[in-house]
């Protein structure tokens, strides 16, 4: 599943983040690697931004960013 | 001289750092990428003798200025400390924040390469986000340069129930470590001691999967309490709630606007009293001791009467320059600095770059470009300077662009809310459509044609933090002092060449070869071409010139909207030069000079009456809300990655 079809609260491991080497690497430094736990916080309407927690930060993501994560519960 | 690099992740408090270590005040706030470019300073500290530790355990001046030459009689030395010590003279570097050595943005790029160069060390992490910034540290040990770590914010991870075991935190990394707060100044005198008898990292062979590494250290150092959530906390939910967070970010900026205009009428009004009881008396020595030779007497004080001095008609450039830098433009710039240093140093900037990053999408850009036109609200100059932490070259031009063409600075806002105003509030609106307008049908076009890779927000967000009055009053102390420093001698200047230009002719030849713009197509005076000319100097100025044309509501209007999108001042034009480089400043310009004349020819059509100003509030934001729509649709251009 990717990550903009999750629910809020429920703790997600990432399975995979999008290859593409700028999305990729700037994920990655904010803690958002194949392997980590996180939970969405809150969607913002209209298909805007995901607000997710990762390790004790939070990070918000773009919608069609969200859509290449996937997520496994 | 050896070289400190402060380096870290970007809202880490580098620069709070900085300001403790050397002194130097430097902008600070609440939110990534507040510095997109280095700040050096000096620093000293007292390098201990060899073998020093072995005889007071390293407790011995932990300040690196003072030294317990005592504990060392105890111990039955001879020397103290004091004697045996080197005062050594550091350079301190503060280093825009970054989240990785190989970066994309343009701040990110410089924080790269600077680390090279640099002597020692000192990595600012935050401890509220120990995991995250650990990525960095572990990228920086590769470069076996001696390193001392900051552990900063120390006591709101406490506050926040996150417990860190420096000492097993620092045997891991093989670096000391100093819990610091940045804000209070605890454990800077411990940072200059480890700073100035810093050692290469002791070599741990981390493994290349770095994020196992990173997670099998915080599994071993850090402990996490749970807690309910806080005050602070449901503020922060609140605010990027998917219904409240819209309402409440259009409503802070009303609010803004509103006190902007309340507070800076009320300061305007104050001056105003001020100026007329002691420096009037002053303009009138001055105007009594020129009177002897004309030419300087118009220069410096222009056209006053015993009744009272008309600061704003004078235009001399004591009365006129000196009144609207300080006495109408300070008051607004004043007001707005306030509320912004509240707001960057609360936190509530990433919001509402989140908030609107759909908005933000429809002109081909990313949330983030909102805080770049924000900083623009006050001064454009650091706006532009803040493109630097966005990625790619088409959103820095797109947001280049639209801001500098768009969003006119408080010193312009200023005397525009003064000019425009005065003919009734209803016109302050009309120039506020205009721009809106612009603003969406601009973006909508340079995101549907400009090419380039399309960029999407992943983006920190802090946590809310109380500010404090020291770092406002501060911050809002060189705001001001620069303010000051650039706008008053430019403006002076600024009435000085036109008073010349006006005095010999040359305005009046210039006029004539530019009539056919200025007066076919724009519909002012062929005289207004100099308010355009002394704009590329100081648009404040230039309107200030305005004013001395007996203008109409509707022209002064389209002089106005015309003079605020035409070409950004000549100090914003050098640092736009500096980020777009010149081919891509030439096509901004391009492009600025281009909207001005089909906007103001617009304007200039539009039959003067009771409802063009209403009508055309409606009208215009509607047609840039449905073009800018279609737009959209025509793009159809998905995200891909």
């Amino acid at each position: 599943m990717n990550l903009s079809k999750g629910k809020k609260l429920i703790p997600y491991t990432i399975a995979s983040i999008p290859t593409d080497s700028l999305v990729n690497q700037k994920l990655l430094a904010l803690g958002i690697y194949e392997g980590a736990i996180i939970s969405i916080k809150q969607f913002l309407p209209a298909k805007g931004p995901i607000i997710i927690k990762a390790g004790t930060g939070e990070v918000a993501i773009s919608y069609e960013i969200a859509q290449h994560i996937n997520v496994i519960k | 001289m050896e070289k400190v690099l402060l380096t870290g992740n970007p809202n880490v408090g580098k620069s709070t750092i900085f300001s403790q270590l050397t002194g130097i005040n430097t902008i600070t706030s609440n939110y990534p990428g507040t510095t997109v470019s280095y700040t050096k300073g000096k620093m000293t500290a007292i390098k201990r003798p060899v073998g020093c530790e072995s005889v007071c355990g390293g407790n011995c001046g932990l300040d690196g200025l003072k030294h317990d030459s005592r504990r060392h009689r105890r111990k039955g030395r001879q020397r103290s400390c004091q004697t045996d010590s080197q005062l050594i003279t550091y350079e301190v570097i503060d280093v825009p924040g970054a989240y990785r050595l190989d970066p994309t943005a343009k701040a990110e790029k410089i924080a790269a390469s600077m680390v090279s160069d640099g002597d020692i060390i000192v990595h600012v992490v935050d401890a509220t986000n120990l995991e995250r910034n650990l990525f960095l540290t572990l990228q920086l040990l590769e470069y076996e340069k001696p390193m001392i770590i900051a552990l900063n914010m120390w006591d709101e991870a406490k506050h926040k129930g996150i417990t860190i075991d420096i000492n097993k935190l620092s045997n891991c990394l093989g670096v000391p470590i100093i819990a610091t707060n940045g804000l209070s100044g605890e454990g800077t005198y411990a940072l200059v001691s480890e700073i100035s008898n810093a050692k290469k990292p002791i070599n741990k062979n981390f493994s290349k999967d770095t994020w196992k590494e990173i997670g099998k250290i915080i599994s071993s150092v850090q402990n996490l309490e749970h807690r309910h959530h806080t005050f602070s906390e449901r503020i922060q939910d609140i605010s990027i709630h998917p219904v409240f967070g819209p309402i409440t970010a259009v409503l802070t900026l009303y609010l803004i606007f509103r006190i902007v205009l309340y507070f800076g009428e009320l300061l305007v009004g104050l001056m105003g009293n001020l100026f007329e009881t002691f420096y009037s008396p002053l303009m009138y020595k001055l105007s009594e001791w020129l009177s002897g030779s004309p030419f300087f007497h118009s220069m410096l004080v222009g056209n006053i009467t015993q009744g009272g001095i008309e600061y704003e008609a004078a235009m001399g450039a004591l009365t006129t320059g000196v009144f609207m830098t300080i006495g109408i433009v300070l008051p607004y710039i004043f007001v707005f600095y306030i509320v912004l240093g509240l707001l960057e140093d609360i936190g509530y900037l990433p919001r509402i770059a989140i908030i609107f990053d759909k908005l933000m999408h429809r002109v081909g850009i990313h949330g983030y470009s909102i805080i770049p036109m924000f900083l623009a609200l006050g001064c454009n100059v650091p706006g532009v300077m803040a493109i630097r932490n966005l990625e790619s070259r088409r959103e820095r031009f797109i947001t280049a662009v639209i801001m500098c063409t768009t969003i006119p600075c408080m010193a312009q806002s200023a005397v525009m809310l003064h000019a425009v105003g005065s003919n009734g509030p209803i016109y302050i609106f009309v120039v506020i459509a205009a721009l809106i307008s612009v603003w969406l049908l601009l973006g909508s076009v340079l995101g549907f044609f400009v090419k380039g890779e399309k960029t999407a927000l992943i983006m920190e967000i802090p946590p809310y933090r109380k500010p404090t009055v020291k770092v406002q009053f501060k911050r809002l102390g060189m705001r001001v002092v620069s303010f000051l420093k650039e706008a008053v001698p430019y403006v002076i200047i600024g009435i000085v060449i036109v008073n010349i230009a006006i005095y010999t002719g040359v305005l009046d030849k210039i006029a004539d070869f530019t009539a056919p713009v200025i007066s076919k197509i724009l519909g002012l005076p062929k005289e207004a071409i100099g308010s355009f000319l002394i704009g590329i100097v100081r648009k404040d100025a230039a309107v200030v010139l305005l004013e001395s044309y007996s203008l109409s509501p509707w022209q002064m209007v389209t002089a106005i909207t015309a003079l605020i999108l035409y070409f950004p001042c000549l100090a914003t034009f050098i640092i736009l030069l500096k980020e777009l480089h010149f081919k891509d400043t030439m096509k901004a310009i391009l492009i600025m000079s281009t909207v001005t004349l089909i906007t103001g020819f617009i304007m200039n059509i539009l039959p003067e009456t009771n409802a063009t100003p209403y009508l055309f509030i409606v009208f215009s934001i509607l047609f840039a809300v449905v073009i800018s729509g279609l737009l959209q649709k025509a793009k159809d251009r998905r995200y891909k990655i």
